[in-house]
Parts: structure tokens; sequence; C-alpha cells
């Protein structure tokens, strides 16, 4: 990454969230617990409505290589976004369809995704976690989940602001809560 | 002042009660947690949507099952979404009603579901009820500095009338001026529900 990016990355504190959930209220609740996060959130009713939104409409996607953020007028639109969480149904394009088309995508196969979903089917949630969710959160989605994704987000923006406490914390919580989420872990972390 | 104190302690003893009937359950507190001086009308707001998402349900589940041939694949998404939206606000009675509602659609059960759905019109309407009289006003900026205003919920007169019939008769004389506080607040709940239906919030 060029050092001028990560400058412009380094002042930039706040992470920006896209949600997706056709559910009026269980958006206005994520939106909600990502806010008291102090996390940016744009929230969406459809998968199709987030590829649109993310500039992956159809065939069509931008490819910058430079990973700019978003300049108005730039020919090329890129969407800054963080993260991704995302309702698994949904009428039209699941969650997993969603999840699919984002590692497809060579711009944002690197964004962290996270499931929601009312029910704990494990093939589902091992379905999601093999296709690349980081996360698989269980629905109603509570703060302590949500406190889950910083590591997950630190880890996609600065490789070396990764706090070893986060790490060990986020480990401790699965430990803790073992039905409510379920975690992928990749050689970023470490076992303790 | 100590009418207010008692007022304050019998209406914990009416939210607690809804707490042991099972009509709410800890997601409830997970709103109220996400609720402060920023977002001062959340749970309201969260409330309303689930009531007017609900009686939409409602509806549309009665006249589902009237057809000639029930499309029990539909009765079921809409149950999967009275589910989920009744999860999401700690509403537990009727999440409980919609999974067992689900289990007859899954069975065709023609009979089952109208049960199911006299059961869940019930809970809802017990736990609209209750929601209400917890939320009949809300003192956001008022003059008034007493601790009654500052709380988030106000217990409606006529269930007061249960516990102690003084009591309600002083509720009912500062409840001329509540009324004017719950007008505005309904008002901002409505239009901000109104504003969301576009189906995209953007920050």
């Amino acid at each position: 990454m060029a050092m001028a990016t990560m400058a412009t990355l380094a002042t930039e504190t706040q992470f920006h969230v896209l949600a997706v959930d056709d559910s009026l209220i269980d958006r206005k609740l994520i939106e909600r617990l990502l806010k008291t996060s102090s996390y940016q959130v744009t929230a969406v009713d459809s998968g199709s409505k987030a590829l649109e939104f993310l500039g992956l409409n159809g065939n069509l996607e931008q490819i910058d290589s430079n990973r700019a953020s978003v300049f108005p007028d730039h020919r090329h639109q890129h969407i800054e976004i963080n993260m991704i969480i995302t309702d698994y149904c949904m009428p039209g394009m699941t969650g997993y369809d969603l999840l699919k088309k984002i590692k497809e995508s060579k711009y944002f196969k690197d964004i962290p995704v996270v499931i929601m979903s009312s029910e704990n089917v494990p093939s589902r949630i091992n379905r999601c976690l093999e296709e690349g969710a980081e996360e698989f959160f269980l629905k109603p989605v509570q703060l302590s989940d949500v406190n889950k994704l910083r590591p997950h987000l630190m880890k996609g923006r600065c490789k070396e602001e990764d706090q070893p406490n986060n790490k060990r914390k986020g480990m401790g919580e699965i430990i803790n809560s073992p039905d409510r989420t379920r975690t992928r872990y990749n050689d970023g972390l470490e076992v303790v | 002042m100590d009418s207010v104190i008692q007022l304050q302690r019998q209406l914990v003893d009416y939210t607690a009660q809804l707490f042991n009937e099972g009509i709410l359950d800890d997601q409830f507190n997970q709103l109220q947690q996400l609720q402060d001086e920023s977002n001062p009308d959340f749970v309201v707001e969260v409330v309303t949507l689930f009531f007017e998402d609900s009686e939409r349900l409602l509806n549309e589940l009665a006249k589902a099952l009237e057809q000639q041939s029930v499309d029990y694949r539909k009765i079921d998404a809409h149950v999967h979404q009275l589910k989920g939206s009744s999860s999401s606000i700690g509403a537990q009675r009727v999440q409980k009603v919609c999974i067992a509602f689900r289990n007859c659609c899954e069975d065709r059960n023609i009979e089952g579901c109208q049960k199911c759905l006299q059961q869940v019109k019930h809970e809802y309407s017990l736990v609209k009820t209750k929601l209400e009289t917890l939320f009949k006003v809300r003192g956001k900026k008022g003059k008034n500095k007493s601790n009654l205003f500052r709380m988030n919920t106000v217990a409606q007169a006529t269930d007061f009338c249960l516990y102690d019939r003084s009591l309600s008769r002083r509720f009912w004389q500062q409840e001329g001026q509540f009324l004017g506080q719950y007008n505005k607040v309904k008002t901002i709940a409505e239009d901000h529900s109104q504003r969301k239906q576009n189906g995209i919030l953007d920050m």
C-alpha cells in the first residue's frame, strides 16, 4: 500500500460497515448496535441492493489497483467498506449467495463478512464459514456479538495494529459462548 | 414526591411482572441498554415498528388461511418474519407460538394453523397492551425536573387502579401534563418509521 494511502487510513478511525437485512426491525437494531460501537453504518434491505451499493452490479466490476477511498468526482467509484454483515434468510439473494459474490470479487474478497441467522443449523453455519465468513451470529444479535467484530476490522485495515489482547479475548468469548457464534480463525491469529 | 417514588416502585414491579410471566425476555433489556441521550426514543421506535409489522403480518396470515387452496409456504414465510421480529424485541410468548405455528405449516395442518393464528393474535395483543402501558408517556426535555418525567416508562392509570386507588388519583392529575408530551413523542416515532420505509438507511 502506498505511504500516502496509509497516512490517510491512519487518520480515519471510523470503520464503515454495510449491513444487509430484509427485516426493518433487524436493520434498525443492527444499525444501533454498530453505531453504539462507533462504526459508520449503511443499511440496505437486500443482497442485490448491497451489490449495487458496492458497485458490483451484474458483471460490471470497477477495478482500481490503488484501492483508494471514494472521491466523488473520480471516474471509478469505490465505496470504502471495512465489513459486511448480512442476514442469511432473505428473499431473492440469500446471505450465503451474497457472501459468495463478495468472495468472487477481486476488489472485495478480503473484506470480512459476517452472517446472521435466527436459526441454529450447524450445516448452514459450517457452509458459511467454509465459504469464507469470519463469524456467524445467532439472532437476536447483541452488543457482546458486535464486540467480537473489532479484531476482524483491525486485521483488515492495518495488520501491524493487531493487538494480541483482542485475539485472546476472541478465543475466550468463543469458549464461553459456543452456541452463539462461530469464528473462523486463519493463520493471522495465534492459538493461546 | 413520595407518590412519585411509590409510582416508580410500582412501575418496577409492573415491569418485573412482565418478565416473570414470560411476556418479555432478556432481549427487551438489551434494547433498553441501547437507548441513551443521543437516542432517547430507540425502544419506542423499535416497538412501534414491531406493532406495524406484526399487524400487517397478522392480516396477511388471516387472509392466507381463508383461501380455498392454502399456500403453506407463504404462511410459513409470514410466520418466520413474525418469529424474527418478536424475537428481536423480546416478545417471548409471541415467538413461542410462532414456533408451534411453523410446525403446523410443515404438517399442512389447517386446523392447527387456525388455532395458532388465534393464539398468536392473543399473545400479540397482550404484549402490545403491556408495552403501550409502559410507553404511554415519555418525558423528554420537559421543564419538569421530577424523577417521573426522567423515567423512560410510566404506567397507565387504569393499570394502577389495580394497585392503589389514591395513587391513581394523583397520577391522573399529572396525566394532563403528560398527555401533551406523549403526543409529541408519538408523532416523532411515527414520522421516523415512515422515513425508514424505503429500505435504505444512509448514515
